[in-house]
This record gives structure tokens, sequence and C-alpha cells, in this order.
């Protein structure tokens, strides 16, 4: 079936990415390992090692767009536990004399190592993240710093443990090439399968639109946190491979430098992709095996370079202020190697058929016994901002089946009014009932779960996502809902296309699919028709009257164009400076004076041709 | 615990807290004004101690010193929005947050290369060590003098904001930087203002915390900076106010955990006071005087 080919596609890519990936990574190793050159076959470990660090970064500021200064914390606290569990007990005892009883007579080899330094850091993930996730995403960039400060505090300190600023050293050389090889591809495989899974692809929606995808039904500290823990749990993993390589260290080896060689592979690969992370891996690592070579002192001829310290620093600044002025996103940008190899793809809609192709899906809307009931009521509505008063006294109801449209003046109260029904703000008092269930004040993303969802008035989609996974994204979408929404809104030929890269009339079709995918109770539309022509919104006008009926999903809809809405609507409600002013049937509203009075000026009758969309705010 | 040692340990802890909040204010200026964290702020303190170090060689006296010190950092702190963030003008929050992070390493390697790894002794006057005593209380010069100047830095800061037409630019800058710039105010002028000023702030913090350290290196700016980010998060990112009370906060923290800290412990304090903080953001994750931003939909 279409879609379940479809379903797979990702994982399929994600497979097929990671064995090109690990490919390039393989020959890479065997040209360094087959040199025979010792300095070589180091650069190779450390090479794969970097790989294994800079996919767990990765992971999580790829995927979520936070910057993380902070996971550093969790490679360094890797590298420790692994030497507490590695280090030959006859050189642990002299080295750490005061070592707790149950840490002084263990010791473990290569795989429960990394995985007690894997398990541990998950844990510290968990508590870190449950703080870190909560908060603004700026004030989190910042505060990840002091996760580095804390873990550097604790490691030049607790000397006990970790011998302090003198480091610890003999741990046992177990991370060969081979094993250096295994594992960078496992966290390439791993990140690759993490980017491509649900809660991969809904934290890439959070990364692009919070709001939305909050409005799409998604949990975002949920999401942000899965990904925080697992990349720190990798960290961990890493930091342990690479103690395992480097055998001695001390606490100022998790330090900025680190952090700041790990964030420019990142940025000079391009962050958003696994693969880039790899090519940054292998550049930035590139830059540094060499430059080091050059500041042990070159001789040229007779003359002998001056010794110098610190051009690695400064080549990396220098790389990552280029990267970010002349690519911005990277030398391999947004893409991933399956993409870069298979051009012929990226065009085309592959599996998707424009034929319709698709059966109709049974019926999964939770029955609303009969037209006529009550899905949705506000109560009592009332909301202030500062001074003024959006929404004085607002009662709504939105029966089964039914299509309301809000109009209003601008600055009536509508946006508000949809803002608070959809949990986007809460109102100052009354209440939101849905299907019977009081939903004052939830949070928007259990407002879409509970079957109400939203579009906005300024377009807010995903913008580097494709248009599948615009609606894929949404909490509560299957591969089979998806397909039939962008079936019923006309966009399965551009189904793999970036978002972004929509004309402006089908992007707001896409938000529209978006919103329906999940089969909600209701749907709440903000201006859909606007900036769209006559043509245009007439055909938008048949696809939400066949959004309507098959799905019975009720809707609301806020719109200036009244030729739309008189001759879409069920039920017109007026909103005039945060009250109402009627609510009736089209025809009963054209002919209210007191609705012609406010709405279009004393001495206009209703125009039925469409009035000038302003598209300004509301 | 006697009423003396409250006293010295609250005139320390406003000392400290004000140093803090200078820091703190430059950061959050620039924050405010135009979205940017710029993390080479560190780097401005760092320019601030060297300038002192190279007028202290000169032979110039401790005000002069400190002069110089402060018109190095704003001149650094405009070069700065020359060269590094006017390039990317219009790039992502975290595309400067980047490109300033890489600016601040790269300062860091000048001053390694150029000077000395090491740090340099700054000579402050002997005042600087005396006590004022009052009945048997002993106050430190230092602190008295460091509260006296931050508050008046602010002070002037506070005037410049309100009275100045320049102020009031970028006071509706900071509300809302393209209506602002539709009513006439100039961007090209507005921004490098906002440095300047960050710049200027970070001088006068820099002064003092140098007074305090009394010397340099190339890795001065790491605690400031760090501090200043602690401060705005904790007192909620984008409010100046908020800023200011996050490092006075942050600053009585420190010297109480400072005083009555076990001696076995107290090389943790920084760390003990930092999950301080995250405990108090886990309940309030948007800071003391932050909001959840009402993005306008």
């Amino acid at each position: 079936m279409t879609s379940l080919w479809q379903l797979d596609q990702a994982r399929r890519d994600a497979l097929v990415g990671s064995v090109l990936t690990g490919m390039l990574l393989v020959v890479l190793t065997l040209g360094l390992v087959a040199s025979g050159d010792p300095g070589l076959r180091g650069t190779a470990v450390v090479l794969l090692v970097s790989v294994t660090l800079v996919t767990s970064l990765q992971l999580f500021i790829g995927n979520s767009g936070i910057l993380s200064f902070g996971h550093v914390a969790f490679m360094g606290i890797g590298a420790y536990i692994t030497a507490l569990l590695t280090i030959p007990l006859a050189v642990r005892g002299s080295q750490l004399p005061d070592l707790p009883a149950a840490l002084a007579g263990v010791e473990l080899g290569l795989l429960p190592a990394v995985a007690v330094a894997a398990a541990a850091c998950a844990v510290l993930g968990v508590v870190a993240g449950v703080v870190l996730v909560r908060m603004p995403v700026n004030a989190l960039v910042m505060a990840t710093l002091a996760l580095l400060i804390v873990a550097f505090t604790l490691m030049v300190n607790w000397t006990a443990l970790t011998r302090g600023g003198q480091g610890v050293f003999g741990v046992p050389r177990l991370t060969d090439p081979a094993v250096a090889l295994v594992a960078a591809l496992i966290f390439v495989f791993v990140a690759r399968l993490f980017k491509a899974s649900g809660i991969g692809l809904r934290l890439r929606a959070t990364r692009e639109d919070e709001l939305a995808a909050r409005a799409a039904g998604i949990d975002v500290p949920r999401v942000r946190l899965v990904a925080f823990v697992l990349s720190a749990a990798m960290m961990g993993a890493a930091g342990s491979l690479w103690a395992l390589n480097v055998v001695a260290f001390d606490p100022g080896q998790f330090s900025f430098a680190m952090t700041f060689s790990l964030l420019a592979m990142l940025v000079v690969g391009g962050k958003e992709s696994v693969l880039g992370a790899v090519v940054g891996a292998v550049v930035v690592v590139a830059i540094t095996e060499l430059l080091s070579r050059v500041e042990q002192g070159i001789v040229i001829g007779s003359f002998e370079l001056p010794r110098i310290t610190g051009t690695v620093q400064f080549a990396l600044a220098a790389l990552i202020i280029i990267a970010l002025v002349w690519r911005p996103d990277g030398l391999v940008g947004r893409r991933e190697i399956e993409g870069l190899v298979e051009r012929s793809r990226v065009p085309g809609v592959p599996g998707m058929r424009s034929d319709g192709a698709l059966g109709s899906v049974e019926d999964t809307t939770p029955g609303d016994a009969g037209a006529g009931n009550v899905v949705l009521a506000g109560i009592g509505l009332r909301k202030s901002f500062g001074g003024v008063h959006a929404l004085a006294d607002v009662d709504i109801e939105l029966r089964a089946g039914e299509i309301l449209g809000v109009i209003g003046p601008n600055g009536s109260g509508k946006s508000t009014l949809l803002n608070v029904l959809s949990g986007v703000t809460a109102p100052d008092t009354g209440r939101v009932v849905l299907r019977g269930e009081d939903i004052t004040g939830l949070p928007s993303h259990l407002v879409a779960r509970r079957g109400l969802t939203r579009t906005f008035q300024n377009i807010r989609l995903f913008g580097h996502l494709t248009v599948r996974e615009n609606v894929l994204a949404a909490h509560g979408s299957s591969s089979v809902s998806a397909d039939r929404s962008l079936h019923a809104l006309d966009l399965a030929d551009v189904a793999q296309r970036e978002a972004d890269t929509l004309s402006y009339g089908r992007q707001r079709r896409l938000e529209i699919a978006r919103a329906t995918s999940i089969q909600p109770a209701v749907v709440l539309l903000d201006e859909p028709a606007a900036g769209m022509n006559e043509a245009e919104s007439d055909v938008l006008m048949e696809d939400i009257r066949a959004i309507a009926r098959d799905q019975r999903c009720a809707i609301i809809i806020i719109d200036h164009d009244l030729r739309l809405i008189m001759r879409l609507c069920d039920r017109v409600q007026v909103l005039e400076t945060g009250r109402t002013l009627a609510v009736d049937v089209p025809l009963a509203i054209v002919s209210n004076k007191a609705v012609m009075a406010a709405y279009l000026g004393d001495s206009v009758g209703i125009d039925p041709e469409p009035r000038r969309s302003d598209g300004g705010g509301s | 615990m006697d009423l003396g040692t409250l006293v010295q340990q609250l005139i320390n802890a406003l000392s400290l807290g004000s140093i803090y909040a200078l820091l703190a204010l430059g950061l959050a200026m620039v924050y405010s004004t135009l979205g940017i964290l710029n993390f080479a702020y560190g780097e401005l303190i760092t320019i601030t101690g060297y300038a002192m170090f190279f007028a202290s060689e000169a032979g110039l006296p401790f005000v002069a010193m400190a002069a110089l010190g402060v018109l190095a950092a704003g001149i650094a702190s405009v070069a700065m929005q020359a060269i590094v963030f006017r390039p990317l003008r219009g790039a992502s929050f975290v595309t400067m947050l980047f490109a300033s992070f890489a600016l601040s390493q790269v300062v860091q390697g000048l001053f390694r290369q150029a000077i000395s790894p090491r740090s340099k002794g700054i000579p402050t006057p002997p005042l600087f060590s005396d006590f004022l005593t009052v009945g048997d209380l002993r106050i430190g010069l230092l602190a008295l003098l460091t509260m006296g100047i931050a508050l008046a830095a602010m002070a002037i800061l506070v005037v410049f904001m309100r009275t100045s037409r320049a102020g009031l630019h970028m006071r509706a800058a900071a509300l809302d930087l393209p209506t602002a710039r539709l009513l006439g105010v100039r961007a090209n002028r507005v921004i490098p203002l906002a440095f300047l000023v960050s710049g200027l702030l970070a001088g006068a913090g820099g002064v003092l915390w140098i007074a305090r350290t009394t010397s340099v290196s190339p890795a001065t700016g790491f605690t400031p900076i760090l501090v200043s980010f602690v401060a705005i998060v904790l007192g909620g990112l984008g409010s100046i106010p908020g800023a200011v009370i996050g490092a006075f906060i942050f600053g009585a923290l420190e010297i109480l955990l400072q005083a009555y800290l076990p001696g076995s412990i107290v090389p943790f304090q920084f760390a003990i006071a930092l999950v301080a903080v995250a405990v108090v953001l886990y309940v309030r994750p948007e800071g003391l005087l932050g909001h959840r931003v009402d993005v306008k939909v």
C-alpha cells in the first residue's frame, strides 16, 4: 500500500543513509590505518571518537534547534566513570587512595564500562533535563552553560574520585580503530533513526515553530526531554570511548575548548544533518591534527619557524565565522547523504500518486450523536490585555457538523476568542467546554489532543520540513490520515517539497491539512482565505465544506471575506469591541441593522462581493 | 551570629551584587534591544583588564587606568558589532550566539598569543584595602566604593534612558525594533549605540571586578559572562530590572555560601549556588520577573 511504503520511507532513508555515511567512515578509517603510520592510525581513532561525540550533540541541537554548551559535562562524567571502573586495580589504589570501597574493587571491560557511563549520564540527563526543558528556549541555552560549570567544579574539587586538577591516568587503551569504527557506525545509525522517528519529527517541528507545534498537539517539553536524555546518554558513552583512547586526562579537557571544537564541527558541517556532523568532524579533526603538527615547529631548510600555540583555536573560530557568513547551514546544509546521492528523487514525488488511490478511511471521530448537539461552548469569556477588554463577555456555541462564521471589525476580539478557545491564552474568567469536558486553561497541546485544532492568521508552518512531514508531525496523525488530508486539500503532488517553498495559497491549505489530519471534532480557521483571490477562495470554500462533511467536524471560521463567510457558514456570530452583537443565519445577519451600522458603517449595505482582505492584525 | 558579622556580610553581598548587576545590565541591554546574546561580552571585561594593565605599566594613576578601561570596553563592544554582528544582521539568535562564541575564542586566543597565557597583576591604590571602623564594625572601603560607583553608573543609565532622545530611541527599539524603524529610529544608529552602552557598562563593571581580583588573564572574562548569564536567566530573560535583581540575589547567595558553608565544601560553592538557581527555575521556568512570551497570533 502506498502509504505504508511511505511510512517506511523515512526509516528506509535512515537505513540507506546510515549505510552510505558508514561506508564513508569505513573508507576513511581503512585509508588512515592502512597507511601504516601510527600517527595516522591515532588520527583515525580520534576522528571516529569525534564522530560519536558530535552525533550525540547533533541529535539534540540539530533536531531541537537549541544550542547546548553543556553537553561536554556528560562527556566528562562518562570519561571519569569509565576511568574509575577500568583503571587496573593496582594503579587505581595508589592513584586514588580515598575511593569508596564499592569503586575500589571493580574492574570492568569495554562494553560494561561504556554501558554504565551511558546509563549514569541518562539519569543525570533526566535530572538536568526536567529543569531545562521547562524554560523559554533562549534562557535554556544560557542555562546549559551552568551545567558545564557544575560538572567542572565537581571534577576539580571532588578529589577523592578525580584527583582534581592533576587528572587521572592509566585508563586501558581499549578503543582501537575497530572498536571506534563500530561505535561511530552505531552512533550515526541511532542519530539517523531518531531523526526519522515520530518523536524526532515532532522535535524538528518544535524547532521550526514552537507555537504551531503545540497547537498540533505536540508536548514540547516532553519531546525536548526525550532528546536531551538520549543525547546525554550517548555523550556519556562517547566520553567513555574517548577516555579509553586518551588514557590520561584532567578536568581542563572538558572545558570550553572541547565545547568549541564540537560546536565548530556542527556549524561547519551542518547542524541539522547527521552527514553534516560527520563531515564537520572530518574537517575539524583534519585541521586540528595538521595544525598541532605545525605547532610542534616546522623546519624549512635552515630556517626554523618559531613554535606557536593556540593556532587551532584561531582556525576553528575563523572557520565558524566564515561558515556562518557564507554557508549558515553548513557545508552539507540540511541534506542527508541519500539526498545527495539520489538526486533524481528530490523534485519528484516518490510513492505518492496523485490519482486519489487512497481508500477512504474508517471514521474514528467519536460520535457526537446527531447534528445539533453542542460540541464546543465558550461561556462568559473575558480576556483583557492591560486596560483593553479584548473579550468583554462572549458566549459562543458550536454545534456538531456546523460551520460557524465569526466576523467583526479589527479589534473586535475575533483572534483573542480563537486563542482562548484553543488554549493559546487562558481567559480571565469564563469557561470553555469541549464535548462536555471543561478545557478552560488547558495548554494548547492538550486541547489539540482532545479534538480541537486550529490554523493561524499569520501562517505558521514547519518551514524546513516537507509538506507531508508538516502533517505527520501533528500528534495523532498517521500515515493514512496524513495522506488523506493532503489529498483533501490538493497537496499530494507537492508532498515531498519543503513547506517554505509552497505558494502562499498552498501554505494556507497546508495549515488546514495539518489541523484536520488528526480527525478533530472542532477546527478553528483564522482567516484561511486571507490573501487569496476570488477563484482560490472559491475552491477553498468547497474544500472546507468537504472536510466538514467527510470528517464530520464542526468548524469555526474567521475571515474578512464576507462573501465567503455568508456562503459557507450555517450561522454567523458578529463581534464588536469584545461583545457579541448578533448570532444568526447569514441571511438574517445581512439584514440586521445593528450589524450593518457597527460593521460597515451606517451608510453601507452588505456587499456580497469580497472585501479587501487586509491581512492586518485583528 | 553577631550583628556585626551580619552587617559586614550584607555589605559584601551588596558590593558583589552591584558588580554583577552592572555586568548583567550590559548584556541584558543588547539582548533586550536587539535579541542578541553576545557571548563575547566576557571578553570586554578582559579588554578592560588589559587596558588597565597597560595604563598602569605606563605609570598612569588608577583613575586614569579605570577611565581607559571603561573606554576600551566601549570601543571594543562597538567594534564587535561592526565586525561580527553587522555582517550577520537578520540572522537567527542561534547564529549570532555561535558567531559571538567564536569571537570570544578569537579574542582569548589573541591575548594568549600577544601577551601571555598567565595572569598579570594590576596594582590598586592602597586605599582600597583600607577599612572603615564604626564601633566594632570594620567595613572594607573597596566594598563601599564599589557600591557607590555601581549605583552611580546605574543612575546615569536610568537618566540617559529616560531623558535623552537616544535613550528614547533605544527604549522604542527594545519594545519593537521594526516599528521603531518605521517611525524614524535609525537602526544604524541605535544598534551601535546599544553596543556602546553595553560596552561602557561592561567596562564599569569590569573596572570594579578587576579592582576586586587585582589581576587579568585571557580567561578573565569567564566568570563575568557566566554570572551575567545566570543573573539574567534567574531574573527573567528580557527583563532589565530582572537582570539587576538576579545579579543581587546571585551575589548574595555566593557570599552567604562562602561565609556559612563548612570549609571542606566551600570549593563547591559556585556549583551549589547554580543548583540553587536551578531549583528556582524549576519552579519558575521563566525567571523571577520573566513572563511567558505571548506570541501574537
